[in-house]
């Protein structure tokens, strides 16, 4: 039987979780003692929750509860957890049960992005750190109560994609960190255009559009439907709006564009040295959409004040022949990170590498240092996500947007999509 | 028709048409008919018609919206989905700015809609659509729908996004009038962040249930104030600020954080940090550290020695908001009396802030023999930077003692140094300790020290064994390519681990070099050297056609045949292309990995969509395994062609390829839709679909969405026609004498693609006529003045023949393109179906993948019996253009109707071979696309060419003038003059509007012309008739020899308005017109009209 870290830090009257250097930083055999343990609980094991890349433990970061509104997931995962890593884990149907578990440390919100906002604002609220998935948040409000929240507790929140930091990115064959290195050599020029296309590498996954005339149905006895809508507005069930479909409906995400944008945004803005920046201008050439179902579009332009822009490229409207990834006005790098500059790599030795980042998430709750992606950096390339989506649901061909109010500028309907109210009792 | 002046009125796309009081538009539709329109243009798919269509339907106000909302049925009965795009549309684009006042009407007619539709689903929609728009005054009409519990939230969003409904819910929450839950009341006052209810909400807290005390509890955060503060505040501690479904506790931290009254905040505070939440104790902090700026250096040096370390780096985090920078100098030189681990959140903090003046507090942490404590500092003073920094950073470089976890660190550190770390580096290369060394040299290496070269190359020969190897190691890094050369020496002399440094040095060394350089630079090398095989990576980089052929040559002599072959593999030039396909043929056991090497290089060559098919294909013929077939299939959804499709499908059986065959089978034919037809593509998405029902039930979600995608194509699949096999099975023909007939029918138009094998000459027979020559030479047909070289092996020849026009393809390059057939042998007739043969024509020849794709045959125009009699002439019976000349590309026949297209290009008019004078001209026309402009021209001199009908001659306009781009121009244009119009004698003659109605309709039309008097007849009616000379009073030029002409409508010369004779033409080549049964009667060779004439 595994000790409860509860009851081992009772008897031995410690004062806080981390107040004891764990050994493992220091080099120690791999075992680590419960008081050094961080433990987490997972919302929402459908399909990412439950995925590799999600659903881990081990000695340092610990799997100790499961929610799901869905008694099958929960059932499926709480198996799961049994098999791969001996844990009987804590299952809970309501999210706020989980996040008041004494034995979690850590949040992992893995539900829809409808759920991301209320979710972390509750977890920071209970005094928990938060790992929450892509995209962060769903409106630009949201972003801004997580931020407040985050702030008020003084809690540590990851935002999970983690592109800027590791894995090669996508298509487009080669890591982030060259790049930022080329970048801030000043070796292409400035300002810089950025695409993001099937050209350089990255696919939007069109297939994830809504259905148009759903035919409501019964809801199945094992999933609690209400509470998977929460705040969302009251639409009548069909299966295609929930799992692993739901990506096809405004009311829970936005396609491609808002499940991938951030994995694919995010990066750029750290590129661009854009942390603390939103764009001016997002412009978008698409068909209409539907007000429920989320449909293509076929290109999508954020400018900077200072210049530089982010262009997206639909699948299927890609620009003709040879695309850059990045151009600048004295050079282009394209897929593989082919660059118009001679002998860049050479070049490029030269310069410094990047500012590290924090990435060890354990670490950063350990230490209270901002992981390298978090709520702030997170707000921003979630907005430039939200900023297409709203462009897009009001069939405009043209936004702008001021950075400092985070505002859209004579755009009352736009400004509308900024703060949409929650459906009752939810509020964030 | 005038080209410069409409295509000024293009640019007028912004159409408003006024509001609801128009009862037709400009085409004199009833907003019945906008919507109908409209609604078979939805959803639009560019931004441009979206514009445009729901700008029109917009138009229709109140009336129109009605139509829709009434048109919505029960979610469960029907499909809505065209009238919600068309509704939402519609709201969307009124919501924009400078549409104001459209709205009106558009909410009117949602109101209406509201009480007209009986289920809810169809009612929240309504509701949220109104609430786009929605001002004050719609507010009774969400309260209509507070009491009713499937639209309460839809009514109160309405409610709380309206602007300027404050002192509408002010009053239900004051009046208590409502049965609306107080809980509901409290987030409408929360959402508007209401002032002036604070005493409401208090008062409703008491005895209040959980659900309201937590919504109230939430207003009170933005609503309240200082008076709220002991009621929060109690409520907060009575529940230990747990984070419950009240949540007293976060209203009472959220209201402390937005009110100002300092005093009360600090006082609160205080107690706030004896919780033993820790994350209370920090929202405590921030909130004293903000209400007691005085002393919040002090409040801050005290949290630093809190065992927390949540609490210490709340006090650093927002230590420059409350207590000013100067905290950074305070903090750090109060270093000594705090713990390790408060001293390593503080190193930290310093190198966040890039806390340059600091860094001395920075680099004393240094010497600590806490290693996380040294870490930080090590971190740190890299990202503040400067010469202290290096120096102090260099100085624990390969530092005896110092732990393999912070050498690491370090080395990273100094790599991403803020600044150049060169100096610091070369000084370590010095230094006597061997570790200290190593450190260095890698660093040296990997940021390029090019100066410490010669300092490198002398550590080769260090006694320490680690120094020695690092110091191999790091040449890679410092070489350049003047030491070639010398480090060509030394790997020809080395062994071991060191001639792979070195090779990796030489590579190095001339990298920066061009291709040619480098090839030089390794053949002088390499002609006088005993160990050929070590050049071979160095060649490969070259990559050159030499280095290529270097390589193979040495890969033929066998010595080091597997060296040759392996750096044969890393060339990169699209030249091994070929090079690796004849390896991939010679090597059966490594054929895999080169066929990877191959589909990259092809991959990255820029090739065109037929010729990579062409490159996949000729692989996919070696049968490598099924990992590569399967990255070959996939690569074939590179090219959206017919061929891909089929050879794709070709995989779907095999389990190891079926899943790459199913996704290219999938993304093709999503792609074309002209692909989305006939039995045997469809039969193909269906085996697709069911490899993708297997990965679904395997659990892989994104099969479940491709599943979607083929339903959804299968659902609109026309399953007649499309292409087909031609010859059965997929087998190679050979033809030897004689020829092979397709399908043992005639053909008229059709499409054909087929796998020729370049190795015998063919001809290709096209209805029943030889004309494709098919030799290893060149690929031709046989009145075309164009051949393209075959290349080796199989050859994908596309063929298309339609009314009087041929295209022909040769590997994707075009060959014809929209050609006019002709007769082979002359006596032949080329419109008629015939035989399609493939036929050799010397040695036995092979083709393959013979597929058709029968087009259907053209009507043909006769002349009614009447016009028979009469002598008319047929002009355009609907396959040819023979009778004509001039602009025969743009001008093209398709099903039976001449078509204007842009596709291929060409520019002018379309003439008659014939003169005429007086005749009767007779066709129909069709706007195909909105605004569309072309012109009949007529008499502009016999045999001319060339000119601008309008004034060398006449046009009789041809134009879609009711669209709404030609109406009330936002830019000032004052729309169409009516000697523009349809059927006006341009400039000259004004006739009586023709309403053109919706476009894509057939309109008959006749002009004739007798003398000076012009008749134009639009659908049976006359709508101009008029005698030229006197409507220009005689003066088709001005009297005084001027430019302005006072006597013409357009005050315009007209010289050629009096001609006697010409060709007629179809005048502009703009894009979306049809005309169709196209004849004339000739009235000067027959006696009768003459005599009419005179008569008159």
């Amino acid at each position: 039987m595994k000790t409860d870290r509860r009851t081992f830090l009772k008897t031995l009257g410690a004062a806080g979780i981390f107040s004891i250097i764990p050994r493992r930083v220091l080099g120690g055999n791999g075992y680590v003692p419960p008081s050094d343990q961080l433990t987490k609980g997972i919302i929402g094991v459908g399909g990412i929750g439950r995925s590799s890349y999600h659903f881990t433990s081990d000695q340092t970061y610990r799997l100790v509860s499961i929610c799901d509104v869905d008694k099958n997931h929960l059932q499926q995962a709480h198996k799961m957890a049994q098999e791969r890593f001996n844990e009987d884990v804590k299952t809970y149907h309501d999210f706020r049960d989980l996040i008041n578990d004494p034995n979690v440390d850590v949040v992992h919100v893995a539900t829809p992005p409808h759920w991301h906002a209320l979710m972390s604002v509750e977890a920071a609220k209970a005094g928990k750190d938060i790992w929450c998935e892509k995209p962060m948040t769903r409106t630009i409000g949201e972003g801004k109560r997580v931020i407040e929240a985050v702030k008020r507790y003084n809690r540590i929140f990851r935002l999970n994609t983690w592109f800027r930091f590791k894995d090669t990115f996508y298509g487009l064959g080669t890591t982030v960190q060259p790049l930022k290195k080329l970048i801030d050599s000043g070796l292409l020029g400035w300002p810089l255009k950025v695409t993001i296309s099937g050209t350089t590498g990255f696919a939007w996954k069109f297939f994830w559009v809504g259905k148009e005339n759903l035919v409501p149905e019964p809801v199945p006895a094992e999933l609690d439907y209400d509470m998977w809508l929460g705040p969302a507005p009251f639409k009548p069930y069909n299966p295609h709006r929930v799992h692993q479909t739901f990506r096809g409906y405004w009311d829970y995400d936005g396609g491609g564009l808002t499940d991938m944008g951030q994995h694919y945004m995010d990066p750029v803005q750290y590129l661009l040295g854009k942390d603390d920046d939103f764009p001016v201008k997002v412009e978008v050439e698409a068909p209409q959409q539907h007000p429920d179902a989320v449909g293509i579009w076929r290109k999508i332009v954020y400018t900077y004040e200072d210049g530089c822009q982010i262009v997206l490229e639909g699948e299927g409207y890609e620009s003709k022949g040879k695309t850059p990834y990045i151009e600048g006005p004295k050079g282009k790098v394209y897929k593989g990170f082919e660059c118009t500059i001679p002998n860049i790599m050479n070049k490029l030795a030269e310069f410094p590498d990047p500012e590290p980042q924090r990435t060890d998430f354990v670490e950063c709750v350990r230490t209270r240092q901002k992981f390298a992606l978090n709520e702030l950096n997170g707000h921003h390339s979630s907005t430039l996500v939200n900023l297409g989506a709203v462009a897009l649901r009001l069939g405009r061909n043209v936004l702008n947007f001021n950075p400092k109010t985070q505002t859209f500028i004579g755009d009352d309907e736009a400004n509308a999509l900024i703060d949409q109210p929650m459906r009752g009792p939810w509020k964030i | 028709m005038k080209k410069g002046q409409i295509s000024i009125l293009l640019f007028a796309l912004l159409l408003c048409f006024g509001t609801a009081s128009a009862q037709v538009d400009s085409r004199q539709r009833t907003p019945e008919t906008v919507i109908t329109d409209g609604l078979a243009q939805l959803p639009a798919q560019t931004s441009k018609a979206y514009n445009q269509v729901i700008s029109e339907m917009a138009g229709t106000g109140q009336k129109g919206m009605e139509l829709l909302t009434g048109m919505l049925k029960p979610a469960d009965k029907a499909k809505n989905a065209a009238f919600e795009y068309a509704i939402d549309g519609i709201v969307n684009y009124v919501s924009a700015a400078g549409r104001e006042n459209q709205r009106e009407g558009i909410r009117k007619g949602l109101i209406a809609g509201l009480d007209k539709v009986s289920d809810n689903p169809n009612k929240a929609f309504l509701l949220t659509e109104l609430t786009k728009l929605s001002t004050p005054a719609e507010a009774s009409v969400f309260e209509k729908y507070l009491g009713d519990s499937y639209l309460q939230d839809f009514a109160l969003n309405g409610l709380a996004t309206t602007p300027g409904t404050e002192d509408v819910i002010t009053k239900l929450i004051t009046s208590g009038g409502t049965t609306l839950p107080k809980s509901k009341l409290a987030y409408l006052a929360y959402f508007k962040k209401l002032k002036g209810v604070e005493s409401n909400l208090l008062e409703w807290t008491k005895g209040a249930d959980d659900k309201t005390l937590a919504s109230i509890y939430n207003a009170l955060t933005v609503c309240g104030g200082t008076n709220s503060l002991s009621t929060l505040a109690s409520a907060a501690k009575s529940a230990n600020f747990a984070s419950d479904i009240v949540g007293a506790g976060d209203s009472y931290l959220q209201l402390l954080n937005n009110i100002s009254d300092e005093k009360a905040v600090l006082k609160s505070a205080k107690s706030l940090l004896k919780n033993n939440n820790q994350a209370i104790r920090c929202a405590g902090l921030r909130l004293l550290l903000k209400s007691d700026s005085k002393n919040a250096t002090k409040n801050i040096l005290s949290a630093l020695k809190d065992n927390s370390a949540q609490y210490r780096n709340t006090a650093l985090d927002f230590a420059k908001q409350y207590a000013g920078d100067g905290i950074l100098s305070t903090v750090a030189g109060s270093m000594k009396s705090l713990s390790p681990a408060a001293q390593t959140d503080v190193v930290r903090w310093l190198g966040n802030n890039k806390a340059a003046d600091q860094i001395s507090a920075v680099t004393n942490v240094l010497n600590s023999n806490n290693d996380e404590l040294v870490s930080a500092g090590i971190e740190a003073a890299s990202k503040i930077g400067g010469n202290q920094a290096l120096t102090s950073l260099i100085g624990l470089l390969g530092k005896a003692g110092s732990s393999e976890a912070v050498q690491k660190t370090l080395s990273k550190s100094l790599l991403s140094f803020n600044g150049n770390i060169a100096e610091g580096v070369t000084q370590a290369l010095n230094s006597a300790e061997s570790s200290t060394q190593e450190a260095a040299l890698n660093l040296a290496s990997v940021r390029h020290i090019y100066s410490a070269y010669d300092k490198v190359l002398s550590l080769t020969n260090s006694s320490n064994s680690g120094t020695k190897s690092a110091a191999y190691k790091a040449l890679k890094g410092v070489v350049k390519a003047n030491n070639f050369g010398q480090i060509c020496d030394l790997m020809e002399k080395a062994s071991g681990n060191e001639v792979s440094n070195l090779q990796a040095a030489a590579l190095s060394a001339i990298q920066d070099q061009t291709s040619d350089q480098q090839y030089n630079s390794i053949a002088g090398r390499l002609s006088g050297s005993s160990k050929a095989a070590l050049y071979y990576p160095l060649l490969a980089q070259a990559g050159n056609s030499s280095a290529i052929s270097k390589l193979l040559e040495e890969y033929n002599k066998g010595t080091n045949k597997d060296a040759a072959f392996q750096s044969l593999l890393k060339v990169n030039n699209p030249e091994m292309v070929d090079v690796l396909y004849n390896l991939a043929k010679d090597n059966k056991t490594s054929q895999d990995a080169v066929i990877n090497r191959y589909l990259t290089i092809v991959n990255g060559a820029g090739k065109s969509q037929m010729e990579n098919f062409s490159l996949i294909s000729r692989v996919l013929d070696l049968n490598p395994g099924d990992k590569v077939k399967s990255s070959l299939v996939s690569a074939l959804g590179g090219s959206q062609t017919l061929p891909s499709l089929m050879l794709a499908s070709k995989y779907l059986d095999n389990p190891g390829t079926s899943f790459a065959a199913a996704t290219t089978v999938k993304n093709i034919v999503a792609k074309k839709a002209e692909l989305q037809q006939g039995p045997e593509i469809k039969n193909i998405l269906t085996k697709a679909q069911s490899v993708f029902q297997t990965e679904k039930n395997k659990g892989n979600a994104d099969a479940g969405y491709a599943v979607d995608e083929i339903s959804g194509i299968l659902a609109n699949f026309n399953t007649n026609g499309g292409y087909h096999s031609a010859i059965p099975g997929d087998k190679v023909t050979g033809v030897s004498a004689g020829s092979l007939e397709l399908q043992g029918k005639d053909y008229e138009n059709f499409e054909l693609y087929l796998d020729w094998d370049a190795s015998s000459d063919a001809m290709l027979t096209l209805r029943s006529m030889p004309i494709v020559k098919l030799a290893a030479a060149g690929v031709s047909y046989v009145y075309g003045d164009k051949t393209i070289p075959a290349s080796q092996g199989w050859n994908t020849v596309y063929v298309k023949m339609l009314n009087d026009r041929l295209f022909l393809e040769l590997n994707g390059t075009k060959i014809a393109e929209n050609a006019i057939v002709k007769n082979v042998p002359e006596t032949a007739k080329a419109l008629d179906k015939g035989a399609i043969k493939l036929e050799a024509t010397g040695n036995d020849v092979k083709f393959r993948n013979v597929y058709i794709n029968e087009l259907p045959a053209t009507p043909i125009f006769t002349l009614p019996e009447e016009e028979a009699k009469q002598g008319f002439e047929v002009l355009f019976d609907g396959r040819s253009l023979e009778k004509w000349h001039g602009n025969t590309s743009a001008y093209v026949p398709v099903d039976g109707n001449i078509y204007v297209t842009a596709n291929y290009g060409g520019t002018g008019n379309l003439y008659t071979k014939k003169n005429y004078s007086d005749f009767i001209f007779r066709f129909e026309f069709f706007y195909d696309v909105p605004a569309v402009n072309n012109g009949i021209g007529i008499r502009t001199g016999k045999d001319v060419t060339g000119v601008d009908a309008a004034y060398e001659g006449m046009e009789i306009q041809v134009l879609d003038h009711d669209d709404p781009v030609y109406q009330g121009f936002p830019f000032g244009y004052k729309g169409l003059r009516p000697y523009q119009n349809h059927g006006a004698v341009y400039g000259v003659v004004i006739p009586e509007h023709f309403p053109s109605g919706p476009i894509k309709q057939w309109h008959t039309e006749e002009i004739k012309a007798v003398g000076d008097q012009i008749t134009v007849t639009v659908d049976g009616k006359v709508i101009l008739d008029a005698n030229i000379r006197e409507a220009c009073q005689g003066h088709n030029v001005a009297p005084d020899g001027g430019k302005t002409n006072p006597y013409t409508l357009d005050h315009k010369n007209h010289p050629g308005l009096f001609n006697k004779e010409g060709y007629i033409s179809f005048c502009g080549h703009g894009a979306g017109v049809k005309f169709r049964n196209v004849r004339v009667l000739d009235l000067s060779k027959t006696g009768k009209a003459k005599a009419k004439t005179r008569k008159k």
